[in-house]
């Protein structure tokens, strides 16, 4: 097969790789953050799909060909495992698919049964543990406060980004 | 050989989706803005792909570049549009992870108590616009006071935990 074809099969592959790995470390690491988890398997799978790309691909590039082609690999699998990583974390915490599962396996749902089942404080609390899990939240004499910079960083890129689409920001934005 | 032209296209292309993106959004947010982004900046950039790769109305070998080089053009923006996408529900409705850290970290003092963030996330709509979200794009139905799940929502569910099942973990908290 050209080489040129087999690199764009080998990174298509790559999400598939990634979640075969997250399977096994989901099995292995039960206790563990989920999300770190998610994202252990994202950068794990950088290692057998590097290996798939040197043997079907890269092995016979050289010199600067060989860089530009490590830097499209590089790119196009670190963009490929975010969204692998995105699609976990939205089966994991998405709001919506959360309703949908629940009013699917009851088959019909009174508006009100819904509401006292699915509570706004059990949304934030949940959140609130996944945070300091994941270790960018401190509990400490009955106040929060920020331990980690990376998903504050991202809030203000949001926050940024909502600006610059013109949305209206509705107090809380939610 | 890895021409650098890919690399250079690749993001031009999303580049280009990218503002038509910011400046239809400041003139107008789309009705079912979600799948509107999908077919801007997936949907219109792969149509126009194909045709040069295809050669459809003499395009093809365009800008020096061959049908397989085409298409890593076009896989190399498919990952950072998919990687976009995936990110901009966080955009459009504020997370509320995000929105938490973002709270904390520019309060006074740098920390909030616990029963103030409950209190503040109480006064908004953290399950009920989502489930104005899922009603405007026909994924629940409301008849008679009681909620449904549309056939593509019945498919989203089953997808998410035939994949929950895989990884060996059981459906998220939402």
């Amino acid at each position: 097969m050209n080489k040129d074809v087999s690199l764009l099969f080998a990174l298509l592959l790559s999400p598939g790789i990634v979640f075969l790995i997250h399977a096994a470390l989901c099995r292995v690491f039960r206790a563990a953050s989920r999300q770190k988890v998610a994202a252990r398997a994202a950068i794990l799978g950088s290692v057998p799909t590097g290996m798939l790309l040197w043997s079907e691909a890269l092995n016979r590039q050289f010199g600067a060909d060989l860089l530009w082609a490590v830097l499209y690999c590089f790119i196009v699998y670190s963009a490929l495992a975010y969204c692998y990583f995105h699609f976990f974390n939205m089966s994991e915490t998405a709001r919506r698919i959360k309703l949908l599962t629940v009013v699917h396996r009851a088959g019909r749902m009174a508006e009100r049964d819904l509401e006292s089942m699915y509570k706004t404080t059990d949304v934030v609390e949940a959140r609130l543990e996944r945070l300091v899990a994941l270790g960018q939240l401190r509990f400490h004499d009955g106040s929060y406060s920020i331990s980690g910079r990376t998903l504050v960083c991202a809030g203000y890129m949001v926050l940024f980004w909502r600006k610059l689409l013109g949305f209206e920001k509705d107090g809380t934005g939610i | 050989m890895m021409n650098p032209a890919i690399i250079i296209y690749g993001f031009l292309l999303f580049a280009a989706s990218l503002i038509v993106h910011i400046v239809i959004w400041r003139l107008r947010v789309p009705w079912l803005s979600s799948i509107m982004l999908i077919f801007l900046i997936l949907g219109l950039p792969t149509v126009s792909m194909v045709a040069v790769i295809f050669g459809i109305g003499g395009m093809g070998g365009w800008a020096g570049l061959g049908a397989v080089e085409w298409m890593q053009v076009l896989l190399l923006h498919l990952s950072l549009a998919s990687a976009y996408i995936v990110g901009y529900p966080a955009v459009r409705a504020v997370s509320p992870s995000l929105d938490i850290l973002v709270m904390i970290s520019s309060s006074p003092g740098g920390s909030v108590k616990r029963e103030n963030l409950l209190r503040r996330y109480s006064e908004a709509r953290v399950v009920t616009a989502r489930v104005d979200d899922l009603l405007e794009y026909r994924l629940l139905v409301l008849q008679d006071g009681h909620f449904t799940v549309s056939p593509l929502a019945r498919w989203i569910v089953r997808v998410f935990s035939l994949y929950r099942r895989l990884l060996g973990l059981p459906a998220g908290g939402g």
